[in-house]
This record gives structure tokens, C-alpha cells and sequence, in this order.
């Protein structure tokens, strides 16, 4: 009995047991279903909530790649298209994998030139598993290649920087090279120009310059060049230059230097020892030349600010003047007084040293740094860093006199451009820009007054309707200026060239307001249209701004006075 | 109750497991469209570039003077002068007439 309780007790132990267990399991089993519903319904909410709203989904990483081929175009003020990037491509080979090397090469003949044909064999017979063929090659020669239908042969997506309008504005673009290059890629840097002082602007996208907007106006700077490539070959010269700068804002509308090169296929510089003679030489930017009788309007000007003289004042110029061991005389006998007005028409060396003398060294030499005579120029090109003005290291008496007139002070044609801007445009400072500016930003800062402006433009006019340049014909519009011819430097011997010089016109139209500056400078020029041959400026600068003046005038919506 | 309950939900399961079979696929075709239309306007922009460099080539002040000088006598161009270049309305009308007086 005692056992069948035992029994029935152990039994009813056993079943509570496993009810308990029953228990617990479906416990178990309740909580995994609840989790794996709760698990349903966060995914499928989720999945809801990212149908209904897509912009959750945008958490992805995306991976950056470097872009190349965004760099950024450069246009004229008139939104003129002067540089962009096109899609080519550049053209490689795995030698390994080609299988009949010398139908490739004879294929390759007949697309590409001969010259290449030496570099192909030497490439496709080198151990190398990987060769560049071609950095670039147009669509034409794509599907050439593509049709010898040669294993090996592969072609990468290539971004080209292109020039549409060839040489012009050359000097002042600058050109391009590739810097990092890969299968798929490659990078594009400045090398000169513009495209190198904005490389970082026009490459990086995260700027938010859109475009680079420069001051030149490319129909204008077209026939400026034509003009001063013709006048060059007329005059026999070695090179030349011409600035044309909006006087108040400073903004240059055009800049030539002449010879040029094709920036699409930019030359090495092959001058070492002189890279004046090379043509990727900025003659505007980098010459730095004494520009002589051109100065002599800057001491008359402070004359006329400190009311030292006035236009009508005498000075004698009939003897020759000594200084510091040195005669300094006049190209001839001008007369025994000369008028202020007629020291600069007629150009006289004597009478412009007595204005200086009259003025002083210290406020001649101060006035000449306010016009921006002695440093460099904020122009935006990185050819304008290097080049910075020669002046005497002391500044007696005898440099004050060379200096009124142009010698020992070497100057580019910007400085110079520069200077006559500030000199006609009211008597406003101005700073020369290749960048298109709005009117409103001009800079107030006054060098000479307004009332000094206007006689210096009266004075030019003068030079130009009685004086040195009198004979030319400006296309009837009314121009104002001031010759220059001076002896070259000869940096061998020391001194100067007998019959070499530089001839420069630095002149401003319409004179009635003197809105534009024009210099034209033109190096070793000879004019042997006459009988004799002539250097001076009046034969040789002066035209070639006549024709430059009466093209560019009735684009630049002048009325003829 | 319980069967109501279980049938729900497989059902629930299976229409959920349905869309989200579908909707896979469908985001995948959408991508490949995306894929392929960006190509698309990638190489259209390409192209624009082109035919905007070509324009621009085209349009440059050397060439077009160039064509100006070849068919001078064809298009009886005469030399620009100050005298062709008018500044108003008036001034156009007024020489008009002292043409058509002539």
C-alpha cells in the first residue's frame, strides 16, 4: 500500500513536472513568436516608411572619385567662349596581348603621322605590360583603330582643354598641361596665364565661381592683333605690344603681345638665355623697357597738381643742361623758351629736366610711386610677379633729370598704361584687371585733381593735333597722346644701342573724357617708306594706334567728334 | 479565435513577402534605368560641349573676318567707315530719307 502510494505519488510528481515544463516551453514559445513578430513589423515598418518617404533611403556612402573634367571655362566680357574642356580619347596597349604586332603598326601608319611611327614601335616592342600610345586622339582616329581589330588595343576617356579661337588672347590664356594621369582620367593644370593664377578656381569644384569672366573683349583683341602683326611686319620690327585699358576701372579690353604662339599646342620655352625672343614672351606683362619721352607728362602733371607751373609757364631751353658729368640737349634746337605746353609737344628733353629741377627729387620720386611707377602691378597674371621696375638705387639730381624724361626707369607697357589712366580719367587711382568688373567698385583714391586732369588731356590733344604725332589721321575721332623713342639698352657692352630703340605712343580716346588708354609699343621698328628710313615713334607707333584707334573705336560705341 | 488570428497574419505574411519581392526588382530595374540615363545625359552633355566648342571655333573673329574678306564682292560689302555707324533711331530715319530724296 505503502508502495502504491509511493507510486501515485511519484506519478502525480512525474505530472506536475511535466506540466511545468509544458508551461515553460509554450512561455518559450510565445516570447520567440512575439520576437519575430516584433522583429515583422520594425522591417516591415521600416520598409513602409522608406516606400512612403525616399529620402531616408539617401544614408548610402558614395564614393568620391575626383572629377577632371569639370574644369570650369574661361569667357570675354561678352560672354565669348575663349576656353573649355571637350571629351577625346587617349589611346594605350597591353603589347602583350597583341598578336601580330607589325600589322598593327602598319595599320597605325596610315592614321597617324609618320613621326609617330618610331615612338609606336618602340613602345609595342618593350617589355612593359602598359603603354600610352597617344594623351589624346579625335573620334575619327577612334574608329580607325577600333577597325584594325587587334586584341591589346584600349582606349580611356580623356578630358582636352581647347582654345576655339587659336593664337589670339594667347599670351594672357596661357595654356594647359596634364598633371596626374590615370586609365580613366586626368588632371588638367595651368601652366601660364590665367589658367595657372586661377588653376585652383577653375579646377575645384566646390568654389562657387561658375566661370571665369575676363575684361578682354576677344573682336576687339582680334583686330588689335591683326593690326599690330601687320604694323610689326611694315616696320620691320622684332616685336611688339599694345595695351588698351578702360581708364576708370582699370579693366584692359585688350592685350597683345606680338610674336604669339597657338595655346592649343603650347611651345617649350626654347630661349634660355634670352626669353624676350621667345614667343611665349608677355612683351605687355614681362618687358620691362626705358620707354623714354612718354614720362615727360608725369612731371608736368605734379607741376600742374602742386601749382608750381601752369600750361602757359616759360622755361629755357636754349642751352644745354650739365649734370653730374652728363649733357643732356634736345634731338635739335627747339628754341631759346619754350611754353610748357610746347616742352611736350615738341618734346624737349631741357625744358622737361628744368620742370623737374623746379619740382624737386623727393616730390617727383613720391608722385612717381603713387602712379604705381615702382612696384608691380596687381594685374591677375603670374607673369606680373616676376617682373618688377628697374629704378636708380640712388636718386640725385642726375636721376631726377633722366628720370623727368623716361631713362633709368624701366617700366612695362601696363605700368605705363597705368600711369596715363590715372592721369586722364579724372585723377583716380586705378589698378589694372584682366577681370570683368562691375562699375560700382571703383576705387576713389585721388592722385592729381580734376581740374589738373583736364589740362593734361587738353596737352595731349595738343601733341596729337599740333605736336609729334600731327600728321596721322585717327579715323576722325579725337584722340590725345604722347611719343616715345627711346635707345635700347644694351646689356653686353653697357650704354645703349645707337639704332636700336623702342618706340612707344601712349595715348587716350575720346580725349574729351579720356575714357580709354591705348599704348602701343613696337621694338626695333624702322619705317623706310620715304626716302629715308625713320625710328621715331611718330612714324612708327603713332600709325599703327591710328589704325588700331579707328577700327576698335565704333566697337566700343564711340561717336566720331 | 486562434485559427482567425494565425490565417491573419500568414496572410498578412504572405501579401507583405509578395510586395516585397516586387518592390526588390522593381528598385533594381529603376536603378539600371537611372544607371542608363545618366549615361545618356553624360554623353549628351559630352556632345553639347562639343557643339559648343565647335560654335565657339566657328564663330572665332579670325575665321568669320576671313570668310568677310572671301565673298567681299559676292555679299557687296563695303569698308566700314564712321559714317555707317548710326547711334539712334533718328539718325537711321533721317538718312534714309536723304537717300530716298536723292
Amino acid at each position: 500500500m505503502v508502495n502504491n502510494f509511493d507510486q501515485f505519488d511519484s506519478q502525480t510528481q512525474i505530472i506536475s513536472q511535466k506540466n511545468k515544463s509544458i508551461k515553460n516551453s509554450s512561455f518559450r514559445i510565445y516570447i520567440l513568436l512575439l520576437s519575430f513578430i516584433l522583429a515583422f513589423l520594425v522591417i516591415g515598418i521600416q520598409m513602409i516608411l522608406m516606400a512612403l518617404n525616399p529620402t531616408i533611403i539617401q544614408n548610402e556612402k558614395k564614393v568620391v572619385v575626383k572629377d577632371y573634367s569639370k574644369r570650369k571655362e574661361i569667357k570675354d566680357r561678352n560672354g565669348i567662349l575663349l576656353a573649355k574642356n571637350i571629351k577625346v580619347d587617349s589611346f594605350y596597349a597591353h603589347p602583350s596581348e597583341i598578336v601580330d604586332k607589325e600589322k598593327v603598326l602598319n595599320s597605325l601608319r596610315v592614321i597617324f603621322s609618320e613621326d609617330d611611327q618610331k615612338v609606336f614601335r618602340k613602345k609595342l616592342y618593350s617589355e612593359k605590360p602598359f603603354v600610352w600610345l597617344k594623351k589624346t586622339i579625335s573620334p575619327e582616329q577612334k574608329i580607325l583603330v577600333k577597325d584594325i581589330g587587334q586584341p591589346g588595343l584600349y582606349f580611356g576617356p580623356r578630358q582636352m582643354r581647347i582654345y576655339p579661337n587659336g593664337h589670339l588672347l594667347a599670351h594672357t590664356l596661357g595654356g594647359t598641361r596634364y598633371g596626374f594621369e590615370s586609365v580613366s582620367n586626368a588632371e588638367i593644370l595651368g601652366t601660364a596665364g590665367v589658367e595657372l593664377f586661377y588653376n585652383k578656381e577653375l579646377s575645384d569644384l566646390k568654389l562657387s565661381l561658375k566661370e571665369l569672366k575676363l575684361s578682354i573683349d576677344i573682336k576687339i583683341q582680334a583686330i588689335v592683333e591683326e593690326i599690330l602683326k601687320n604694323g610689326i611686319k611694315l616696320m620691320d620690327a622684332k616685336g611688339g605690344s599694345v595695351v588698351l585699358m578702360d581708364s576708370r576701372t582699370g579693366e584692359l579690353i585688350s592685350l597683345a603681345s606680338f610674336p604669339t604662339f597657338n595655346p592649343n599646342l603650347r611651345p617649350k620655352n626654347l630661349f634660355k638665355n634670352d626669353p624676350s625672343n621667345s614667343p611665349i614672351f608677355n612683351r605687355a606683362v614681362q618687358g620691362i623697357y626705358e620707354l623714354g619721352s612718354v614720362f615727360k607728362i608725369f612731371p608736368v602733371a605734379l607741376g600742374i597738381e602742386t601749382n608750381v607751373i601752369n600750361p602757359k609757364t616759360e622755361f629755357n631751353t636754349h642751352n644745354p643742361i650739365k649734370i653730374g658729368g652728363r649733357t643732356i640737349k634736345d634731338y635739335k634746337y627747339l628754341g631759346p623758351k619754350l611754353s610748357v605746353e610746347d616742352i611736350i609737344l615738341k618734346s624737349s628733353n631741357i625744358g622737361t629736366v628744368r620742370i623737374a629741377q623746379k619740382i624737386g627729387s623727393t616730390n617727383l620720386k613720391a608722385f612717381y610711386k603713387n602712379l604705381g611707377l615702382f612696384d608691380t602691378t596687381t594685374l591677375e597674371l603670374p607673369e606680373t610677379k616676376g617682373t618688377k621696375p628697374q629704378k636708380p638705387k640712388k636718386w640725385n639730381n642726375l636721376e631726377t633729370a633722366t628720370a623727368s624724361y623716361g631713362h633709368g626707369i624701366a617700366i612695362s607697357p601696363i605700368h605705363l598704361a597705368t600711369a596715363y589712366a590715372i592721369l586722364v580719367n579724372g585723377g583716380f587711382k586705378v589698378n589694372p584687371t584682366i577681370l570683368k568688373k562691375d562699375n560700382s567698385n571703383i576705387n576713389s583714391d585721388q592722385i592729381i585733381s580734376k581740374k589738373t586732369s583736364e589740362n593734361i588731356r587738353l596737352i595731349l590733344e595738343k601733341v596729337v593735333s599740333e605736336g609729334t604725332a600731327k600728321e596721322t589721321n585717327f579715323g576722325g575721332y579725337l584722340v590725345g597722346g604722347k611719343t616715345g623713342t627711346a635707345e635700347k639698352t644694351n646689356p653686353i657692352q653697357g650704354g645703349y644701342y645707337e639704332n636700336k630703340v623702342i618706340s612707344t605712343f601712349a595715348s587716350a580716346f575720346p580725349i574729351s573724357t579720356g575714357e580709354f588708354v591705348l599704348v602701343v609699343t613696337l621694338d626695333e621698328p624702322e619705317n623706310n617708306f620715304g626716302s629715308e628710313s625713320y625710328r621715331y615713334a611718330s612714324k612708327t607707333a603713332v600709325p599703327v594706334a591710328a589704325k588700331i584707334i579707328s577700327r576698335i573705336a565704333p566697337l566700343l560705341n564711340l561717336k566720331k567728334e | 479565435m486562434r485559427i482567425v488570428l494565425t490565417s491573419i497574419l500568414f496572410v498578412f505574411c504572405v501579401i507583405s513577402a509578395i510586395w516585397a519581392y516586387q518592390m526588390n526588382y522593381e528598385t533594381r530595374f529603376k536603378n539600371k534605368q537611372i544607371i542608363e540615363i545618366n549615361k545618356k545625359i553624360k554623353s549628351t552633355l559630352d556632345r553639347i560641349d562639343l557643339l559648343n566648342a565647335e560654335w565657339a571655333f566657328l564663330n572665332s573673329p579670325e575665321r568669320l573676318s576671313q570668310l568677310a574678306d572671301e565673298n567681299f564682292l559676292k555679299l557687296n560689302l563695303i569698308p566700314l567707315s564712321k559714317n555707317n555707324i548710326k547711334y539712334s533711331m533718328d539718325e537711321i530715319d533721317n538718312s534714309n530719307e536723304i537717300k530716298n530724296g536723292q
